[in-house]
Formats: C-alpha cells, structure tokens, sequence
C-alpha cells in the first residue's frame, strides 16, 4: 500500500460512520449515501498532490460530501419528477409537506457555504469545534455562517411555503 | 418565522434521519469498492500517454493530442458499435416482431409488443465486489413491454418513449447465475439513448445503457 492509499485508508476508517451519519440526512438511503462519500473521496484522491496536510483534506472530503448528496438528491427528485408525468394511474396526491420537510427543502436551496455549516454545524452530532474543523474554518466563522445561514433559512422557508 | 421557531424545526430536523447500520455495507466492503474505482480513476490516464507516442512514431502528419482524443473516441464508439452489431444480426435472423437478445453472450428469445426492434437495452450487472455477473443486451423497439421466461432470466421489461428524447426504462427481472444463485433486480429509470447509467438492487450495481440497432 502506498502513501496515498495508507492516507485514505486512515481517513475512510476515522471518518466515514461520520460522513456516513451526515449525507444519510440528505439523501435518505445507503446506496446514495455511500456513493456521495465515494465521490467526495474519488475527488480527494485527484487532488491528493495539492493538499498540504491530512486536515485540509478531510475538510474537503466532508464538504464534497455534502454538496454531492444534494446533488444526488436533486437528481432523483428530478427523475421522480419525470416519471410521474409517465404514470398510468394518476398519483394519489400527497398530504401537504410538513414543516420539517419545508425547512429541508430550505437548507437544500442555501447557498453551499451556508448549507454546509446548517448541516455539519447544527444537524449533524459533530460539537461546533468539531465541525469547524471539519469544515476548514475556525468555530467563531463557523457560528458567524450558522447565524448567517438561519437568517437566510427564515426568507428562504417562507419562499418554499408558497410555492 | 421568528428565530425560535427556526431553530425548533432544526432540532426536529436534527432528531430525524438517524443512519441504520444495518443498510450500509461493512468499511472493509466500502474501502475496496474506493480503491477499485480510484486505480481505475488513476488507470483512465494512462492509456492516453502510450498512445500519444504511439501515434506520433506511426504517423508524422497528425497532431498528438488530436490523434489520442480521435482514439479514444473511436474505440469507444467501436465497443458500443460491436455489441450493437451482433445484436442486429441476431435480430435479422427472426422475423420483424420476434423478442431476441443475448444473455452473456448465448441468444435468447421472448414475447414482445409488435413493432420492429430499434433499440438494444444493456443491463451489465455487478456484485458486491465489482465483479461483472451477467451482461443482458435485449433487442426492443422505443415504446414496448416484453416478458421474459428462459431458465435463467424471467421478468418484464418496459421502454416507453417521453420527452426530450428521453426514454423511461422499467424492469423487474429474477436473474439466475452460473453458480445457481437466482438475483431480483428492479429499477425504474429515464435515460437517454447512448449515454450510461447507475442502477442499485440490494447487493447488485446494475450498468444501463440505450443504443440504437
């Protein structure tokens, strides 16, 4: 095993049940999950010449994590979207979302900066120095961008709630 | 929607989703699943320097780097042109409206709507380890059901025209194995013609693709 590969296999054995825990509150199932996670480090293993130091990469592995499961996400829903156009017995209309869905609907709309501190900083089980790190940024910026990021999440939730 | 009322449905939010380990494969199966997608990340480069060398000692009038993109393009569309090919062949043995296609490489036969055959559905399926289990490259026209009842593969199959060109793949489908392992697939997708797709069925990663025949 060389160097490169020692690297990765020391970050996917120290971080993935938390990675795990974190894409598997966007996507909703294991099979995305796991696959955003494969993204995030496929992207990391390209650009493993670049890092200067293991922290700057696990921060960005966690990152791509998160950006490509709502990639995943938005993928899917588009699919689904599609095919219910296609379905031969009409679709019994869903109850109104609730207001948990609206909120996640919300977060999924942030700009990414944003939306990686609501959900490594605030939904995910990481304590704020944690997730700081985490994310590249000292835990004051952090607080500053969750701040930031609900004041956003305030207009962006009643903009959902009257689509 | 006063702060407090954000924060509440963050703490909901937070609460809900918890990850079952149960669904996830072990971190041993994850790593090696990595490993073997980042030799290959790795491995995709490599080819393209032989050939430039390649290239430039066989010929002194073409540029490298138009010369590799040129190859690799061609031999791409030489391996999606073969299979289709042997399966058009296969195809104008049997009349117009028969259902013919090939299972790992042996022919065979089912009940499909009418309609001369215009597609070729390939499903290449993928264990747990990567490993390729079977390949399935099934003649259909561009709106058509066809059921299938050989020994080894039975189900149904659907492929139904939409927009943009797009087609909607439907299959369910009990894949028996060389080792007498039966598998169930099922996915529902939109495609377009030419381009790969991503499928997964409990411990199976299913490769789709739609060509024209």
């Amino acid at each position: 095993m060389d160097d490169r590969e020692a690297v990765f296999n020391h970050l996917i054995d120290e971080h993935l049940p938390m990675l795990r825990s974190v894409a598997y509150r966007i996507t909703g199932n294991a099979a995305d999950t796991d696959e955003a996670i494969q993204l995030a480090l496929l992207s990391a293993w390209k650009k493993f010449d670049t890092f200067r130091g293991n922290a700057k990469m696990s921060s960005w592995v966690y990152r791509i994590t998160v950006n490509a499961s709502y990639d995943i996400l938005r993928a899917r829903e588009r699919e689904s979207r599609k095919l219910a156009a296609y379905a031969t017995t009409p679709a019994v209309p869903e109850n109104d979302s609730s207001d948990v869905e609206r909120l996640e609907a919300a977060i999924a709309e942030l700009p990414e900066l944003y939306r990686e501190a609501i959900v490594l900083g605030v939904l995910s089980d990481l304590d704020g120095r944690t997730a700081a790190e985490r994310l590249g940024c000292s835990p004051n910026t952090l607080y500053q961008r969750i701040h930031k990021a609900k004041q956003l999440l305030r207009q962006t939730y009643r903009e959902v709630q009257y689509e | 929607m006063n702060k407090d009322r954000i924060d509440e449905l963050l703490e909901q939010a937070r609460e809900k989703h918890p990850a079952p380990a149960s669904e996830f494969c072990s971190a041993t199966e994850f790593k090696q699943m990595f490993f073997r997608r980042s030799r290959m990340q790795s491995a995709k480069a490599r080819p393209l320097r032989r050939a430039i060398w390649g290239l430039a000692a066989a010929s002194l009038l073409l540029i490298a780097g138009v010369a590799v993109q040129l190859a690799s393009e061609e031999k791409r569309q030489a391996q999606e042109g073969e299979a289709a090919d042997r399966l058009r062949q296969l195809v104008a043995l049997f009349s117009p409206d028969s259902g013919i296609g090939m299972v790992n490489g042996e022919p065979v036969t089912f009940d499909r709507q009418n309609g001369r055959p215009t597609r070729m559905v390939e499903l290449a399926v993928y264990d747990r380890n990567d490993r390729q289990v079977a390949i399935l490259e099934l003649a259909a026209g561009a709106d058509d059901y066809f059921e299938l009842t050989a020994d080894r593969l039975k189900g149904a199959i659907s492929l139904q025209r939409g927009p943009d060109r797009d087609q909607i793949l439907e299959f369910s489908l009990a894949l028996t194995l060389g080792n007498g392992e039966t598998v169930k697939l099922r996915d529902i997708g939109v495609m377009k013609t030419g381009c790969n797709y991503t499928a997964r069925d409990a411990d199976y990663r299913i490769e789709k693709r739609l060509l024209n025949i």
